[in-house]
């Protein structure tokens, strides 16, 4: 392999670092109208009564829209694959407002400040309704969020509006209540009940939600966004506003992050609404606060788990109930919901009952939504903290007991075919399992043996190990396609168009590498260009841990097909046939040396002189099945027994992500991962008034990691091959968040002997525990 | 109101609102590395430099800054060159949304190490940048780089 | 949501900021640092960079820092890095980020009183005064047990040079965060003894207060039996309440920690 396994610099690199204007914001029309939205001050509310003629009649203002004035259409924002697995319970604007921060009018105006003046300016007379704050109290309350009769599921979600749950689902493999049963009874039996609690974590990428939109010369409304999904945004702006598809183009720029923030519409529905009616370009930025209060969060969880297993260790149950705060609207309820279990459930293959039962439920808070390892991180949290007190109660080592239990190369699970992402699951047989290796190996680093309950002392702080282990998918099998086209250029280099998003992460890189490789050819020698639904072929989006695998299967598969057609071509050139010559990425040469043509002569004369045409070959891939990288994390910490602070020394992180094509993005991945999944371990807390309105609202009140926060980490891929993908790559962009949870939690246990169960383990926590 | 304000040495006299903040300022005029992100003095992706020292310019009032000196990532990429290719190295730019107003904080802490009001070791650096928030990389591939680039052993 | 400003001045002297100062709706720009967050609307903002106090120099026995000298400024400052062990410096090094240090003043941070702030803790804990232009010099503790001179404006901020051992103390859960509690104390080196302790404690949330009676017990001595009577009066003696992150229980305890470390660190 000489361009996948190297470490290329992103494409795109100089530019950002240099601080080029490329991002949406920076290229948007100097002549946009400002979109502002007012938003609801109250949690729950019903429109009485609203009046914009003041805020209409100031000098500056284009446009005022509340919900009298837009198409009563259900939808979701989701920017899922359609028919989307999320119900279509929101309306661009609504009579009601269902937390603080839902939208309740928009002002479009010639600047800033006007348009700010203008929001000031509507007078909203509300109905103030009871809302829903608990969502442990939300199944049944007396106050419906969705009393509407016109809103839907695209197909059996388990959706019961009407007592605010959005979604449910439930399987059972086995009879899991009497195998609990039997163990409880058997004394070689133990059964270990425990619930656990996950938190709202926000995605806080550094660019906010940005979009603007513009009519172009023809008449078509063109949308500039910060979305991980353009061809979704295109066809859900073509629904709901009645706009044909071909009259939309929906352009990514370089975008400011994501992580699943911005796999869903915001701005993108309210700027085209304006343009559309106005005719003239409009933007919408969100501010921090809107980001923090009126897009998305992690879904909050209660898992209430229950093992089972005989008293050498090996697992004969698993069963979890599970409640899932969607806060307002249920964009990736059932999606979230499921993959708590099928992306945490399988690793433990081997037990004789399993059983999943959830119920996402509406409450009056911001909604939740996709977030990088959704429910995989929640269920990790959950389930790894119930093995490590399983494996207390068994007086077991926590890495035996993972041991003994976990997933191996050439073994299957039931849960893959049972649970999908919304819908059934497929069958697979895991063909690359490198999950036995990395726990050893990373055993061996944090010397797990010499550390594992010694509980070493310095003054008031105290040092404990804890591990857990984790798995994601790579991509959405049989459900979401990427696809490529490559062409080739008269000096021998290539365009490579791609539906898929590059959110920072580097994919535009990894794929022309991947080109590169099929073809022969220098990574720099492959142009891209990405995520424009007029020049691009389709691609489902970066989400799921989808594109390297995802849409790296369909360049290989357009690389592979391009490599066909210089051979033909050059082949003619030479005239012999194709089974006489071969392409060395600069040169095809007959096989007996007998004569060459360079490849740079062979596009030159086909775009000029001879049997001209142009070369261009497309790819498309969906995934028959969804191959899960898998991670073994294993931290020491030292908790200061005065105050409860929780300092993680050292972080090590053992993957398995088979092939990584670019072996320093996938680091920054893993890096990047685990100290996410380290802020929502122990700094990112979400705090609510009791009215309902999100008070963490600002970067000064909701900490994410801050580099002196960060500790020692220790990343390692293991050599692993998954044949399915593109020259062995599975997926990285997840699995690294998944353990930081449950490992951390795990080790604050080996230190002090306190299990904290609800996220963050904040010191103010972890202090009162001890005192119990 | 008017000011004159020197950006990246060159004077500028610029009509503003008392109200205006220099982030707001400075992206109207077309320095866009400045970027807006927190809105809360927290995260240093809008830092400049203002008479040679590293500045918040989502926190500083375009008036005030009447007669000061202003640098932005702009005004210091071609100087930065060794330090653009060892971040780009490490891929730890990421999303970039964050690295142009880091790049002007590293640039700052050189001529802070240079000094010798800055020590010259990791933890140091740490504590320099700690304005600075990423979300992408975690900060341990930024941080390589800037070790490379400063001599941190 | 923003601060609106109608008319911006830049006065030369402090007279005649003063004389602006007093019409009504005008206001001194202080660091400016979160008027972002705020929806007000000042009529008048006085900006005082041009009327001669950001400057740092000894006087009378005293470090003067001018109200309009940045904290980063302060920070670095031979004076403040040479006075006691370089307390200040340190205590100074940890307020939010150097980009911050180097647009809030000492002024802006004193004056509104910040609850939150780990500088006014830091200072009281040493012998300082504040001065305004019209309602003169008065004690730090004064300035902050007492309604803020109105229409008035703050100078200087004086710390006596004196033979101080100080210590500073913080909590936090991520370094990068405003103090869950933090605690100052000093004492003054006589013959080989510590006298006249100070002990503050701030982020209770309410801004930083002397406990009066723990300084009383150390007064009397500090071994093992007086630092726990110390901690105890503190706990007493000073208010702690929640807020929304942090609860006062919490602060409470781990004030006592702090002030607990902290007196191990003045007795060295």
């Amino acid at each position: 392999m000489r361009e996948v396994k190297k470490s290329v610099p992103k494409k795109d690199s100089y530019g950002l670092i240099r601080g080029k204007p490329v991002y949406t914001d920076d290229i948007a029309p100097r002549d946009s109208l400002i979109v502002k939205v007012l938003r609801s001050p109250h949690a729950f509310a019903r429109i009485k009564s609203i009046d914009t003629s003041e805020a209409l009649t100031m000098s500056g203002v284009e446009l005022v829209l509340t919900y009298k004035d837009v198409p009563r259409k259900p939808i979701t924002r989701a920017g899922q694959g359609y028919p989307e697995p999320s119900p279509y319970d929101k309306f661009i604007l609504d009579e009601y407002v269902r937390y603080v921060g839902d939208e309740v009018a928009v002002v479009a105006a010639k600047d800033e400040r006007t348009a700010e003046e203008a929001l000031k300016k509507i007078k909203v007379e509300y109905d103030v309704l009871e809302p829903v704050l608990d969502f442990e109290k939300a199944e049944g309350n007396p106050s419906v969020i969705h009393p509407e009769d016109d809103i839907f599921p695209q197909f059996d979600i388990g959706f019961d509006p009407k007592r605010n749950i959005a979604a449910s689902y439930e399987m059972e493999i086995g009879d899991v209540d009497e195998i609990i049963k039997e163990c409880e009874e058997d004394p070689d039996c133990v059964v270990v009940k425990d619930r656990f609690y996950t938190q709202a974590q926000a995605h806080v990428m550094l660019e906010p939600h940005a979009s603007f939109a513009y009519i172009d010369m023809s008449g078509r409304l063109v949308i500039v966004t910060s979305t991980q999904t353009p061809f979704h945004v295109r066809r859900q702006v073509s629904m709901v506003l009645g706009i044909p598809i071909k009259d939309i183009r929906v352009i990514k720029p370089r975008i400011g992050g994501g992580f699943g923030g911005k796999q869903a519409l915001h701005g993108e529905l309210i700027v085209s609404l304006v343009t559309w009616k106005t005719k003239k370009p409009a933007k919408l930025v969100y501010t921090r606060r809107e980001v923090f209060e009126a897009t998305y969060t992690r879904h909050p969880s209660r898992f209430d788990v229950t093992l089972a297993a005989t008293k050498d260790g090996k697992l004969r149950a698993i069963a979890y109930d599970v409640l899932w705060d969607t806060g307002a609207y249920g964009e990736h309820a059932l999606t979230t919901l499921m993959v708590a279990g099928s992306k945490t459930l399988p690793m433990y293959n081997k037990v004789d009952g399993v059983r999943f039962r959830g119920k996402v439920v509406y409450t009056n808070h911001v909604p939740a939504g996709a977030y990088r390892g959704y429910g995989a991180i929640q269920g990790n949290f959950a389930l790894e903290s119930a093995m490590d007190i399983l494996a207390e109660k068994l007086g077991m080592d926590p890495v035996e007991l993972r041991l003994k239990n976990i997933i191996r190369e050439g073994e299957t699970s039931p849960i893959f075919k049972i649970m999908g992402e919304g819908r059934e699951g497929t069958d697979m047989i895991i063909k690359s399992c490198k999950l036995e290796q990395a726990i050893r190996r990373g055993a061996e680093i944090i010397n797990w043996e010499k550390k594992f309950r010694k509980r070493e002392k310095r003054g008031s702080k105290v040092k404990g190990v804890g591990m857990a282990i984790a798995m994601q998918g790579s991509g959405i099998a049989n459900i979401d396609m990427g696809s490529a086209i490559i062409k080739l250029n008269d000096d021998g280099s290539f365009n490579l168009l791609v539906g898929a998003t590059d959110l920072g992460t580097g994919s535009d890189t990894i794929l022309a590498q991947i080109a590169a490789e099929v073809l022969g050819v220098s990574t720099d020698d492959i142009i891209v260009y990405s995520s424009d639904t007029d020049l691009t072929p389709f691609d489902a989006g970066a989400y799921a841990s989808s594109t390297t695998y995802v849409s790296g299967n369909a360049v290989r598969i357009a690389a592979e097909k391009m490599k066909k057609l210089i051979i033909e071509e050059g082949a003619r050139k030479l005239g012999l046939g194709p089974e006489e010559v071969e392409f060395d990425g600069k040169v095809i040469r007959a096989k007996d040396g007998s004569k060459e043509v360079t490849l740079k002569e062979l596009a030159t004369v086909r775009y000029y002189t001879e049997d001209q045409k142009q070369l261009i070959a497309d790819g498309s891939f969906v995934g028959p099945e969804s191959p899960p990288p898998y991670a073994a994390t294993f931290v020491e910490v030292e908790v200061d027994t005065e105050t409860g602070k929780v300092d993680v020394l050292k972080y090590v992180s053992i993957l398995d992500i088979g092939t990584p094509i670019n072996p320093a993005l996938a680091r920054i991945q893993a890096e990047g991962g685990a100290v996410q999944g380290i802020g929502m371990a122990l700094y990112e807390d979400v705090k609510y008034s009791s009215s309902g309105k999100l008070l963490t609202n600002n970067l000064m009140y909701y900490k994410i990691p801050s580099r002196l926060d960060v500790p020692d980490i220790h990343v390692e891929f293991l050599e692993s091959y998954e044949p399915t993908g593109p020259f062995g790559a599975k997926s990285v962009a997840e699995i690294g968040i998944d353990t930081p949870p449950a490992a951390i939690a795990n080790a604050v246990y080996d230190a002090i002997g306190v299990r904290i169960k609800s996220l963050p383990l904040t010191p103010e926590k972890v202090f009162f525990a001890m005192k119990k | 109101m008017k000011i004159k304000v020197k950006v990246n040495g060159e004077w500028k006299e610029w009509e503003i609102d008392p109200s205006d903040y220099l982030l707001d300022v400075l992206r109207r005029e077309g320095y866009l590395s400045v970027k807006r992100a927190c809105d809360t003095g927290t995260c240093g992706a809008c830092t400049v430099l203002v008479d040679g020292f590293p500045a918040l310019s989502c926190s500083v009032l375009a008036a005030t800054m009447d007669g000061h000196e202003i640098t932005t990532a702009e005004g210091i990429a071609d100087e930065m060159e060794e330090y653009i290719k060892a971040l780009a190295s490490e891929g730890a730019e990421q999303c970039g949304f964050c690295s142009p107003g880091l790049m002007v904080m590293v640039y700052a802490l050189k001529k802070e190490i240079e000094n010798g009001k800055v020590e010259k070791n990791e933890e140091a650096v740490k504590r320099y940048l700690i304005g600075n928030l990423c979300r992408c990389s975690g900060y341990l591939g930024q941080q390589r780089a800037i070790f490379k680039f400063l001599g941190v052993k | 949501m923003a601060l609106r400003i109608l008319e911006y001045v830049r006065p030369k002297t402090l007279e005649e900021a003063f004389e602006l100062l007093q019409n009504e709706g005008a206001e001194i720009l202080g660091g400016t640092t979160y008027a972002r967050l705020s929806s007000r609307t000042i009529k008048l903002a006085i900006d005082l960079q041009d009327v001669g106090i950001s400057d740092i120099y000894e006087e009378d026995g005293y470090i003067v820092v001018g109200a309009m000298a940045r904290l980063a400024n302060m920070q670095f400052h031979d004076l403040i890095m040479n006075y006691a062990n370089g307390y200040l410096y340190d205590a100074i090094s940890y307020v939010w980020s150097v980009q911050l240090r180097n647009i809030a003043t000492v002024g802006g941070t004193v004056v509104p009183k910040w609850g939150f702030s780990d500088f006014i803790t830091a200072v009281l804990a040493l012998s300082t005064e504040v001065e305004f232009y019209k309602a003169g010099r008065m004690k730090l503790e004064d300035f902050l047990e007492n309604p803020t001179p109105r229409k008035d404006i703050m100078t200087k901020l004086l710390i006596k040079k004196e033979p101080r051992k100080a210590s500073f103390k913080f909590m936090r859960n991520s370094v990068y965060d405003f103090s869950i509690v933090n605690a100052a104390l000093s004492a003054k080196e006589e013959e080989g003894k510590l006298v006249d302790w100070r002990v503050a404690v701030g982020a209770r949330p309410g801004v930083a207060a002397l406990s009066r009676k723990a300084m009383e017990v150390l007064n009397e001595g500090y071994d093992d039996e007086h630092i726990e009577r110390a901690v105890n009066a503190m706990k007493e003696e000073l208010k702690f309440a929640d807020d929304f992150r942090w609860s006062g229980e919490y602060r409470k305890e781990v004030a006592g920690v702090l002030v607990k470390k902290a007196i191990g660190e003045v007795i060295g």
